[in-house]
């Protein structure tokens, strides 16, 4: 790297702590969000290091975040709506933005420094066993507001076979937001991304749903060992849903095609088992989804998505350390409309297929940092993937791609994540070199710098 | 003969009474217990046989089951505030069980020794 990227991104790095620093250091900033001010907990009871849940934090969501400390009670009502607000500071520059002829606009925000996200939650009790958790944020990349997340619920427990059995309901914006652990899509790492679109195909329940669904979904934990959920999802387009996808450009032609068709099943389960200072969950997810071609021409008919998944979520926590890997694998086939064969697709059905594995390590909670690995691959389509396009097409029409995410995190106060993120590209839409004409993988490198505060 | 029965038999009743009530076997309603801990949000860090954030109950019972004053120790140890030290290091107040009923929370400590 040369010198005066080096300073450049120095200086990027020292303008987001002086941000981070002058908001912690704002004395109206009461540093503690809604949840910790709810339970009277620092937030490390819940998290290893946020948004990562450890088992009490599991404990707390599985029962609908309704619990409160008696100081927390005896508050007027008034003061005991639980608000929250966040701000990510970041700056994302792409190792290349011209090579193979992509434009300047394939890279929004490349090189600035932005207000990547400014949010304000509602997390916790609502009354009784109701609680929730939901984020209304501004964009930076695409700088629109919307409905980042919505996951509100009802929580109880029982005695099952002389074990607690915790269960509830969760009416949510995105499969498995509901999820306990972080193994799964909407809670996986990394947690925030770049601002960069260079990202590898994904499938359905790979967050290609979030904000743009609504759904209800059943959920028990027995015994603190076995985990599961049932639910159904529609469009969140139009109909009662529609709070749930606020600020998405449903009219536009980016979204034609994530109209669900009718309702799509989701299921979830996962055994969790503790060993003193370890702990280990092993399961399973997926979801069943028919989605339009095109909601503006419904005679285009739906093409059928069916995603199966595995995942493993290993914490281990003892005195200063904490350490946590995480695997998925999710499995998606994809079965394609007749009359769309040979116009929108090559064949008549493919797979997408992808692997992440991450692992993390944090000292005192304060240090730290993780290495991921992830793997994209699936049957080549030449009408799917080989689109011309310079910056996201393939000239072998092949959706495969992997590669390396590396980060460093500080933790100044509980609240506050100072972040270096590094990531490189072995392969990009199946070709480590001139994976479209004059482009390769590596040019869609890129180095994050984040602040992100909650308070 | 006749005389030393009944002696006995007090004796032996006592004795029984006395380890019964040392186990909490005989005394404790569970539903009580189980509501009492529900309310109190016992067993988001407890598990009756599994540990969460804090010791699974049976493990709890068994480090104290046939000791003397386990019960009064039990009961001092969830309405006292009194500090307790975490797998990584961290001490906190333990929660305070929400009832001030004495009998209640005997019995949810008599229950949790009966594990």
């Amino acid at each position: 790297m040369h010198a005066n990227k080096l300073w450049r991104h120095g200086r990027s790095l020292f303008m987001l702590m002086a941000v981070s620093i002058g908001i912690v250091a704002a004395p109206a900033a009461q540093a503690v969000p809604s949840m910790a001010r709810q339970t009277g907990y620092e937030c490390t009871k819940c998290h290893t290091v946020f948004p990562e849940l450890n088992p009490f934090g599991r404990q707390f969501k599985i029962g609908a975040f309704t619990m409160s400390s008696d100081k927390w009670d005896a508050k007027p009502l008034a003061e005991r709506i639980p608000l929250s607000a966040a701000l990510i500071v970041s700056r994302t520059k792409t190792s290349d933005t011209s090579a193979g002829g992509t434009e300047a606009d394939e890279f929004p925000r490349n090189g600035k420094v932005i207000a990547q996200t400014v949010a304000g939650y509602y997390g916790g009790k609502i009354a009784g066993n109701f609680g929730a958790l939901a984020q209304y944020n501004y964009d930076g990349v695409e700088k629109t507001w919307g409905m980042e997340m919505f996951d509100a619920r009802y929580g109880n427990s029982t005695t099952l076979v002389n074990e607690e059995l915790a269960y509830g309901v969760t009416l949510n914006n995105n499969p498995t937001v509901s999820d306990i652990y972080s193994s799964t899509p909407a809670w996986g790492f990394p947690h925030v991304g770049t601002a960069a679109a260079q990202m590898p195909a994904a499938s359905l329940i790979d967050m290609t749903l979030a904000s743009k669904v609504g759904g209800a979904a059943v959920y028990g934990m027995w015994n603190n060992m076995v985990y599961g959920e049932v639910g159904l999802y529609r469009t969140a387009k139009d109909g009662a849903f529609r709070f749930m996808s606020w600020g998405q450009p449903w009219g536009s032609e980016e979204l034609a095609g994530s109209v669900i068709k009718g309702t799509a099943p989701y299921w979830r389960l996962a055994l969790e088992q503790t060993w003193g200072s370890h702990n280990l969950a092993v399961g399973t997810y997926g979801m069943v989804a028919d989605v339009w071609q095109d909601i503006n021409d419904k005679s285009m008919g739906a093409n059928r998505f069916r995603d199966i998944a595995v995942d493993a979520n290993y914490q281990y926590i003892e005195g200063e350390h904490t350490a946590s890997a995480r695997a998925t694998w999710i499995n998606e086939k994809q079965k394609w409309n007749s009359n769309l064969v040979g116009v929108t697709a090559s064949n008549t059905s493919n797979t997408l297929k992808t692997f992440r594995t991450d692992f993390h390590y944090y000292y005192k909670r304060q240090l730290g940092g993780g290495l991921q690995f992830f793997r994209t691959t699936g049957t080549s389509d030449d009408l799917r993937y080989n689109t011309g396009d310079a910056l996201m097409g393939s000239a072998n029409g092949s959706p495969n791609s992997k590669g390396w995410v590396t980060e460093l995190d500080y933790l100044p106060v509980q609240n506050v994540k100072l972040a270096l993120r590094y990531t490189h590209f072995l392969e990009f839409n199946g070709a480590r070199t001139d994976y479209t004409p004059g482009r390769n993988a590596s040019n869609n490198d890129n180095i994050f710098l984040m602040a992100w505060l909650l308070f | 003969m006749n005389k030393l029965f009944p002696h006995l038999a007090v004796t032996v009743s006592l004795s029984a009474a006395s380890m019964l009530m040392a186990t909490g076997a005989f005394a404790a309603d569970e539903a009580a217990a189980r509501a009492l801990a529900r309310q109190s949000d016992c067993f988001k860090c407890h598990g009756v046989s599994k540990k969460i954030d804090g010791p699974a109950w049976k493990e709890v019972a068994a480090k104290y089951r046939g000791k003397p004053g386990a019960e009064a120790r039990l009961i001092e140890h969830i309405t006292s505030g009194e500090k307790v030290k975490f797998d990584d290091g961290h001490e906190e107040a333990h929660k305070v069980v929400k009832s001030k009923d004495p009998n209640e929370i005997k019995n949810l400590v008599d229950w949790i020794l009966s594990l």
